[in-house]
Parts: C-alpha cells; structure tokens; sequence
C-alpha cells in the first residue's frame, strides 16, 4: 500500500550541507515540541477541554471532541516527525495545526479576548493579556519550522535535500 | 488541461501531494480511535456532549450553583451585607466597577489578597464578578478564596455589564484602600 511507502524512503534532512542539519533539527524540535504539549493534555483531558473553551471558536458540541482527539493528533504527528516515519503526511499535517493555532491566536488577539480566563478585555496590563504576544511569537516560530520542513519535503530539488520520491 | 499538466511538470516539486492526504487522513483516523478508546477506558472520562452553561460550570467546580441574580445581589449590595470583587484586570476596575468594590485578580491574587481579606470572617458573603458572558476570572478568583478558606461566595454572572445596564451604583478610579470595612 502506497501510504506506507514513505516509510522506506530517506526522511528530509539526508541531503548536503547546512541545510541538511537545519531539517532535521527543525524536524526532531517540532516532534519534540508536539510530543510533550499533547502529555498534559492526554493527561487531563477536561483542564483542555476548559482551555478549548476558553478560546470561543468552537460550538460546545465540539468541545470535548475536540479535547479527546486533538492531543493524540499531536502526539502521532510529533512521534511520526521524530521518528521520520510518513513525512509528507507527518509535514502536511503538523503545518495545518500549526497554522489554525497561530490564526486562532491572531483572530483571539484580534478581538481582544484573553484565551487564558476566556474574557474579553482592553486592558494593556502585561499580567492580564501580554501573555498573549507571547503565544503569538511562540507559534509564528514553530509556524516558520514548520514551513522549512514543508518545503523540504515538498520542493526537494530547489532546497537541495534528498527528495521525497513519489 | 494538457497546458497545465505541461506546466506542472515544469514545477520541481516532489509528488507526495496524493500521499500526503492519504497519510494525514490516516493519521486523523488514527488519532480520533485512540482518542475514543482512551476516553472510554478512563474513569473520568469526558462526555461527548457536555453541558457548558455556566450554571453547570459552577455545579462541576462547586458542586453547586453558586450565582447570584441580579436581585440578590441588589439586596445584599443595598444593605450593606456583602463584598463585592471585581476579578477583572486593574485597567478595566479602574474604568469603572460597582461602587465599593475591591479589586482582586488572579494573576495579582497573593499580593492583593493579604490586605483585602485580614482580618475578614471567613463567613463572609463574598460576590465577584467580572465581564462578559463567557468570562472566567471571577469563577477563579471564587476557587482561590474557596482555597484559603472563604466558602459563602457566590458569583454575578457577567456582573459589569449587568450592574451597568440596570443604572446600579458604579464608580471609576484606583482600588480603595485595602481595609475590611464593609
């Protein structure tokens, strides 16, 4: 079956030079990063669920769904980057979820709503809501990790990595 | 179509786009039977469809419902038999809050709550309140005081914004002063 061919092709970051290094230190950071936020959040699934809603995005019927199946989303991805295992999904996946979070982050910061107590505020005290540009800084960074990654196993030839052969 | 295809095979892109989906749909399926089975398999586990009202919060946290109407509230604030806490950041308190009441944040709270609270009766009836319909400030300042030991609170529900549309005594400016006058 097709979907496990990956499995036996070089993972990015086999290609030359500095390149080569950045990948896959982008690759294992990103698995480790994924891995270890998805424990809490394994571990007590109804203090995330609380963390869901604080955010305001998705109707309560989504809530706990979201609280059960999302940390073990991150977990598979973070152990299939660690391990190279199913790349292109591993890449494409990591990417979409990096990137809902950052815009979550971006809409919630937005409209002014503190993702930490739920509550919106116009207060500019760093203890009530800096706290926020913090997060934004933090995801734009795995975000940008995260499109190397992309690209490196999307684009192999122009990033002079070993190719993802299809 | 045949112009596309040309061109796309000009594009130096690997073509791991088919497998991609397949391995993140998969992988999503994958994660969502774990997920299912593990919740299954615990003793608290969550319910697919929880009742996120606010009333059922406060039971979950509580263990009872502990709002306060509007009335209630307007009763206890009239005659004096009450302290209210705003639990919203000290910009926002300082805008405006319901008159005499303290300011009490979470992320502030041990520094703030020695003064406030010296000297208090751990009977005390105590209301906080915050803003907006979704806010939780003030259910996690009613959890610290019910940490150190204050166990008659309740909370007013989007408290401000209530107490500002129903014309109820308000002032602005900085905290009073940390006493435990009532």
């Amino acid at each position: 079956m097709e979907v496990f061919g990956a499995a036996r092709k070089p993972a990015p970051g086999k290609g030359r030079g500095l390149g080569k290094w950045l990948s896959f230190g982008a690759r294992l950071f990103l698995g480790l990063v994924f891995v270890y936020a998805s424990i809490d959040k394994i571990l007590h699934p109804a203090a995330f669920a609380e963390t869901v809603y604080n955010y305001q995005i998705l109707p309560n019927l989504l809530i706990n769904v979201t609280a059960i199946v999302l940390p073990w989303l991150e977990f598979l991805i973070g152990s299939l980057l660690i391990l190279g295992l199913w790349m292109p999904g591993a890449v494409f996946t990591c990417n979409a979820l990096l990137l809902l979070f950052f815009a979550t982050v971006l809409f919630n910061m937005a409209r002014g709503l503190d993702i930490d107590c739920g509550c919106f505020t116009a207060s500019t005290d760093p203890s009530s809501g800096g706290h926020m540009l913090w997060y934004l800084f933090r995801d734009g960074f795995f975000l940008l990790l995260g499109l190397n990654l992309f690209y490196v196993t999307f684009f192999p030839s122009r990033s002079g990595v070993a190719a993802m052969q299809a | 179509m045949e112009q596309l295809k040309i061109l796309l095979s000009k594009v130096p892109i690997a073509k791991p786009y088919g497998r991609a989906l397949r391995q993140t749909l998969v992988i999503i399926v994958l994660a969502a039977a774990v997920g299912f089975g593990m919740n299954l398999l615990r003793s608290d586990r969550l319910a697919l469809n929880a009742d996120w009202s606010p009333e059922a919060r406060l039971t979950s946290k509580f263990g009872k419902n502990i709002m306060i109407s509007l009335d209630e509230a307007k009763e206890k604030f009239f005659s004096g038999s009450a302290l209210f806490v705003d639990a919203r950041p000290l910009e926002d308190y300082r805008e405006g809050h319901i008159k005499g009441a303290r300011n009490l944040t979470v992320t502030a709270f041990e520094e703030q709550a020695f003064g406030l609270l010296l000297g208090l009766p751990e009977d005390t009836l105590i209301v906080t309140y915050c803003d907006g319909e979704e806010c939780a400030l003030s259910i996690e300042v009613a959890e610290k005081l019910k940490e150190i030991g204050f166990e008659n609170i309740r909370i007013l529900h989007n408290g401000w914004t209530v107490w500002k549309n129903h014309r109820l005594p308000c002032e602005s400016g900085s905290p009073h002063a940390q006493s435990t006058e009532k």
